[in-house]
């Protein structure tokens, strides 16, 4: 692995580590929030709560991540993935620790909520990918993307049950804050990933620039557009795809099993992704991803479910699970350099998150009005129809900034 | 194999690896003493058939809660003292106070925990 004159490495800071730094960041700030589903019952009793007091939380921790980002994206940009990843971790792992002993609602809104909000945006995938983009070779890189983005996938996998065997062990309050050493543990990984981007051999560019350059660039607002789809496939199907089983006459198991089928179909499909996005056209491979969503999704809903069929639906679905992101990420550094990579894949992010509060939140209000998921499912496969259409045009060629010619001297 | 990939095996080797030690290290501090009772999850051996496993947790005189989605791992409940023994003597290899848990966290994108449908609120 070689170290191209565009990238950033420093001294001792080897393509190698960066990539098991960058992979180690995404699996611990992915894994650690996903168990935080199983405090809900142990918080709630032990504090006499009903349910939505920490369904509250949740909802400002998952808006507060989701508009950070960018601004994450941005400080990183501008000062090093390092400092943002290092205060983010501290954020998050105060958050985990006081939730352990939040005593009142406001309390738990302040620590589940506003603290660990910043702190998953801070240490989120938009910066750890960033960071291991800017800093691995483009020959490298979309590789690198994918091994990361399948990396928080497994660490989703591994610490859910490691969460509930701290609770079971321990009990809530202290599994709270062993999960919260984990959170620390980004803080010495976050050093690896230390430094800026380099300028590159274009003229220099302020953020603004760089904001306004991208505004301007159609296939930038495809990418946004195609991702949101993203956003709206996934989170409907995790929400949704086991009630949607369940009312089609099968057991409450063939749901679960479902969805964990999805998610270690996806650790395999994210690193593929990556993997293949070093070696073909990654505009050419999303469009392939979501037009096999459509199709996987239309087959699902025409033909007779049977548990046979929900399993081979979830493992399809899994393949092409996560594996947008290291080629949407890729994307946006191979058409836009690296150097703010963060903030403009941030803001990417943003739309895949808008695109997955609609698609939880239409798969309710359209099962309340219509009575069953088909009309969701049916806006499914026209997005993904929709998303494999728009991928197409992009223009994946790197931009070509010309430095403006100085303006004669007076005589 | 390119080295690549074999970098990312060995990622992946070292992070079981640490996850076994860690999850095995902690299941062995959740296991309940002997005298234990209340709602537990009992877990037989793997092999053994879903009758195999109520006949020989009922064999306890334990009260069944519920399946899980583990053949091997069923639910019950007794307030009599000695109850984790009795089921350790019935053929259990282990057994853990009942937890809330479901595969349904497994395979969020963003992570969060999604709302159970109340029709299966109840399964874990």
């Amino acid at each position: 692995m070689s170290a191209s004159p565009t990238i950033a490495v420093l001294g001792w800071r080897t393509p190698l580590l960066v990539i098991l730094a960058g992979c180690t960041i995404a699996l611990l700030n992915f894994g650690v929030r996903s168990g935080f589903g199983l405090f809900l019952e142990p918080i709630s009793i032990a504090n006499g709560w009903g349910r939505e007091v920490f369904a509250f939380g949740i909802a400002i921790q998952t808006v507060l991540w989701g508009f950070g980002q960018p601004f994450a994206g941005a400080i990183a940009d501008r000062y090093g993935s390092a400092r943002v990843l290092a205060v983010g971790a501290l954020l998050y792992a105060a958050g985990v620790a006081l939730t352990a002993y939040a005593a009142t609602p406001l309390m738990l809104n302040l620590t589940l909520g506003v603290l660990l909000g910043m702190g998953l945006a801070g240490t989120s995938f938009t910066v750890a990918l960033a960071a291991i983009a800017r800093m691995v070779s483009p020959e490298r890189r979309s590789w690198a993307l994918g091994l990361g983005t399948a990396a928080g996938s497994m660490g989703q996998f591994l610490m859910v049950p490691l969460s509930q065997g701290f609770i079971a062990a321990w009990g809530w309050q202290f599994a709270l804050l062993l999960l919260s050493l984990f959170a620390l543990a980004i803080i010495p990984l976050s050093s690896v990933l230390a430094g800026k981007a380099p300028e590159g051999t274009g003229p220099k560019q302020s953020m603004g620039e760089a904001l306004r350059e991208a505004g301007n660039q159609k296939s930038y607002w495809l990418l946004i557009s195609g991702f949101f789809v993203c956003g709206f496939h996934v989170s409907f199907i995790q929400t949704h795809l086991p009630a949607y089983i369940v009312d089609r006459g099968l057991d409450p198991q063939t749901g679960a099993w479902a969805l964990a089928l999805v998610g270690l179909a996806n650790v395999v499909g994210s690193y593929t992704a990556g993997v293949l996005g070093g070696k073909r056209s990654k505009k050419y491979l999303l469009s392939f991803i979501y037009a096999a969503r459509a199709v996987v999704i239309a087959v699902f809903v025409l033909l007779p479910m049977t548990q046979t069929s929900v399993l081979i639906f979830a493992f399809c679905m899994g393949l092409l699970w996560l594996s947008t992101v290291p080629l949407t990420s890729g994307l946006v550094a191979q058409i836009f350099g690296p150097r703010y990579m963060a903030t403009l894949f941030g803001i990417v992010f943003f739309s895949h998150q808008v695109g997955g509060f609609l698609g939880v939140w239409l798969g309710g209000r359209l099962f309340d009005a219509s009575g069953s998921y088909d009309v969701v499912w049916w806006i499914s496969t026209g997005l993904a129809i929709f998303a494999a259409i728009v991928h197409w045009p992009i223009d994946e060629r790197p931009l070509v900034r010309v430095v403006a010619p100085a303006p004669a001297a007076a005589e | 194999m390119a080295g690549p990939h074999r970098l990312a095996l060995g990622f992946v080797a070292a992070v079981l690896l640490l996850w076994a030690g860690l999850f095995g290290w902690t299941l062995q501090r959740a296991a309940l003493p002997p005298e234990a009772s209340g709602r537990v999850i009992a877990v037989y051996p793997f092999g053994w058939t879903d009758a195999a496993v109520t006949g020989a947790a009922l064999q306890t005189e334990a009260r069944l809660v519920r399946q899980t989605w583990l053949v091997n791992a069923v639910e019950l409940a007794s307030d009599e003292a000695g109850f984790a023994d009795r089921l350790r003597a019935s053929g259990a290899i282990a057994v853990y106070r009942a937890q809330p848990f479901s595969l349904f966290t497994l395979a969020g994108c963003t992570g969060m925990p999604s709302p159970l449908p109340p029709s299966i609120r109840r399964f874990g």
